[in-house]
């Protein structure tokens, strides 16, 4: 079993027309034994973005940290807000310097850019190679089966019920046929005036 | 550094609570070729005099430097102290290119460059810089201008003169100056404001001037210089 | 201060991840570039050419990465390797040569951005995974450079890397000669790449060019589709209200007031929005740990209207409560977040 699989939790980041999705599961898992339905992957970073942080459960929440400690800095030693490619190149900055000895967590970023309000997602592999596509991202242990998903249902300028509609389609059926992922699901949509946040019912088993 | 007999600051306290060292090193920066910068409403220009005792001197030696693509440095005061801080501050603003994959923000630069000056009136072994800074730079299509201390004090100014003269400069900036001046007048304004004290006569060769705009930051050429000051009546 | 960029590589993690992997836990694998990259030496330059694959291992990673580097004005880097470590590298040298540039006050030589290069590659003993065609035009003419991820370097008229090298070679071996236009050329570095797209696995998607020439670069991207996406003929969208909730939260971000102060050479934005927002921030947080709550208690049925009113009553109240709160506590807000 790889390290990826070990606490499960995959997420799933997608574009939309002025807007951005990220979903992500709530199982937490030793292996095979699930021991929490409640477990955060996606933290918000900002009043328009946010971070979802797949992988090795104790790494997700030690990154986590640094990120904000690293991103309040910037924020108050510059007197604003970070875009989400600032925050992108700054992770993966943090991310090569354990080049050797890496956390187990694959980041991905969304949101609207603060000036701009041009939606943008992105991710990284475990030593920050950033990629900014201009479709979607998925990462943990159900991605292969995200990418499948997300190939067939993403297609561009989505507005936000249908952007909605797809993330979660395609995170729902994904967690069909991974083990370790489901128990439950989030959904965060990304507009200029609001975020919603639905939870999403999955499989329990 | 930092060993044995001079491991500590020589930056200490008087007894009436002045940091003398501090003060001479502001007496190095006045004893110093003046220097200008003027922001204008498409840039920023900065102006300092360059006078060489001898006619033996080769001219190859610039005193305004840029530091990025659209962030321009000039001084008063001692030179070598201030090609220590141009290679600083260049490598200061490459470091968080690297991170942010951002260019860095003129303010941003200005107070790392500070904090560095700060240090080294409190660290071992070491002297306070003699040089007072002028730091300009265009970023998110507006002219920054900035001065920065041997205390690592730093003022952001509309415009100022530093170096020999400068309460005469300064005088002859607050009446010239105004808040729509374009580029062009700007450097005008600089020039004479250099002339203010100016020993001898002023050519293209003894003074340097660079600018910043939303093209970026460079060093006039001599024949440029030299355009400027046809148009000055003598 | 705490430094945005300390020296070095940190091997803080390396026995723990030493550990787990002894235990038969297996990290996972960088992206790769897997990736067809060539240069070729013309007339009056240097034409460099790259796929735009990324792989982590089966699967395509990224469609769309960009494979030619930034240099300097006059020279560019196609990395093939670990993609982490062909983006690091390059970007490394590139800052040096900046410098270089700005201390010297001369346009970087390609051999010096060659040396660099090599001397990086050299210290981390192949560790670092970069294999990179290096390309350039400067005083002394054009130059082209393969660099291996050892150090080792091969100065040469033609060259290709990674993956797609052998089908991209015989390309060049049979269709190179010396002295070509520019339009051969281009037309050739993109039959390199072509071949290594349609043949070698890790290789795909388009073809982007860099022309390097005396008087200024040309970087297309793309150059070709080599591959387009085939159309959906069917609509495979769903009817708003398919997926079945749980609850819904809509966290509007509302300005209440805006506030701008001028203070001398700032224009500092007080953002009393930004504080409501993490009012609101809280009150999400705090609403998704009852709802798990409360579902934790509960079998997985549909709540009633009634328990949703009872529901929402509740969390109205208690956002009462937190919101008193963390108004008293001015100085939390950024911490809630």
């Amino acid at each position: 079993m790889s390290i990826m699989t070990y606490n499960g939790g995959s997420i799933v980041a997608m574009t939309g027309k002025n807007c951005v999705a990220i979903a992500c599961d709530k199982r937490f898992g030793i292996q095979g034994t699930a021991l929490a339905d409640n477990f955060q992957r996606i933290f918000q970073v900002g009043p328009h973005m946010f971070v979802g942080l797949p992988g090795l459960g104790t790494d997700t929440q030690t990154v986590y940290q640094k990120i904000r400690f690293r991103q309040n800095l910037y924020e108050l030693k510059e007197n604003r807000k970070m875009s989400p490619k600032v925050l992108l190149s700054m992770i993966s900055n943090m991310l090569y310097e354990r080049r050797f000895g890496p956390y187990f967590v694959e980041p991905m970023v969304v949101g609207l850019d603060p000036e701009t309000a041009q939606p943008i997602v992105g991710n990284m592999d475990l030593i920050g190679c950033v990629n900014i596509p201009s479709d979607f991202v998925v990462g943990g242990p159900s991605s292969d089966q995200l990418y499948g998903m997300c190939e067939t249902l993403w297609e561009p300028n989505l507005e936000p019920d249908d952007l909605f509609e797809t993330i979660a389609q395609a995170l729902v059926n994904a967690c069909e046929r991974n083990a370790v992922s489901g128990w439950g699901a989030v959904v965060h949509i990304i507009e200029q005036d609001k975020v919603t946040v639905r939870h999403v019912k999955t499989r329990m088993d | 550094m930092a060993t044995e007999r001079y491991s500590f600051s020589l930056t200490t306290f008087s007894p009436s609570g002045k940091l003398v060292q501090i003060e001479y090193a502001l007496a190095a920066v006045e004893a110093g070729a003046p220097s200008v910068g003027i922001k204008a409403s498409n840039g920023i220009v900065l102006a300092t005099e360059k006078k060489q005792k001898t006619i033996l001197f080769e001219d190859c030696i610039h005193k305004v430097e840029p530091i990025t693509d659209y962030i321009g440095m000039v001084y008063s005061g001692m030179g070598p102290d201030y090609r220590l801080l141009v290679k600083k501050a260049r490598k200061i603003a490459q470091q968080y290119k690297l991170v942010y994959q951002e260019n860095i923000p003129t303010q941003q630069l200005v107070q790392r460059v500070a904090a560095i000056m700060q240090e080294y009136t409190q660290s071992g072994g070491v002297r306070p810089f003699g040089v007072s800074l002028l730091i300009c730079g265009w970023d998110q299509n507006r002219p920054y201008l900035y001065q920065c201390d041997p205390s690592g004090a730093y003022f952001a100014w509309k415009a100022t003169a530093m170096g020999r003269n400068y309460i005469n400069g300064k005088t002859f900036l607050e009446k010239r100056y105004s808040e729509d001046l374009e580029l062009d007048d700007a450097v005008h304004t600089a020039i004479l404001t250099l002339k203010e004290g100016f020993e001898g006569q002023m050519t293209a060769e003894n003074i340097e001037i660079g600018i910043a705009d939303e093209t970026g930051f460079r060093r006039l050429d001599v024949a440029t210089v030299r355009d400027h000051l046809s148009n000055i009546p003598q | 201060m705490v430094p945005e960029h300390t020296p070095g590589f940190s091997f803080d993690n390396c026995k723990r991840n030493a550990f787990l992997s002894a235990k038969g836990y297996k990290g996972p694998t960088a992206r790769k570039t897997g990736t067809t990259i060539v240069g070729a030496i013309f007339a009056d330059g240097v034409v460099l050419g790259a796929d735009t694959r990324a792989t982590d291992d089966t699967i395509v990673a990224e469609k769309n990465c960009q494979k030619i580097h930034y240099m300097a004005k006059n020279i560019y880097c196609c990395g093939a390797g670990t993609a982490a470590d062909t983006q690091v590298t390059t970007d490394l040298i590139a800052s040096q040569l900046e410098l270089l540039k700005l201390n010297t006050g001369r346009i970087p030589r390609v051999i010096t951005a060659n040396r660099l290069l090599r001397q990086m590659l050299f210290r981390y003993q192949g560790h670092v995974s970069a294999a990179l065609v290096l390309g350039g035009v400067d005083e002394t003419g054009s130059h082209l450079f393969c660099i291996y991820p050892h150090g080792s370097s091969d100065t040469v008229p033609f060259c290709t890397m990674g993956s797609g090298s052998l089908a991209a070679m015989s390309v060049f071996e049979s269709g190179w000669k010396p002295n070509m236009t520019e339009e051969e050329c281009k037309k050739l570095v993109r039959d390199a790449i072509a071949a290594g797209v349609f043949n070698d696995l890790g290789s795909g998607s388009n073809i982007d060019l860099c022309v390097i020439k005396k008087n200024g670069v040309d970087y297309l991207r793309p150059y070709e589709i080599a591959n387009v996406k085939g159309k959906k003929d069917g609509d495979y969208k769903f009817k708003r209200g398919t997926t079945a909730l749980l609850s819904t939260l809509k966290v509007p971000i509302v300005v209440e007031s805006e506030q701008v102060i001028q203070t001398g050479e700032m224009l500092w934005r007080l953002t009393d929005e930004l504080q409501i927002q993490y009012v609101h921030l809280g009150f999400l947080y705090y609403n998704y740990w009852i709802n798990t709550l409360w579902w934790g208690k509960k079998e997985l049925t549909f709540l009633s209207s009634k328990e949703i009113m009872l529901f929402y009553h509740k969390i109205l109240i208690d956002f009462f409560i937190f919101g008193l709160k963390t108004r008293v506590l001015d100085s939390q807000y950024l911490k809630v977040g």
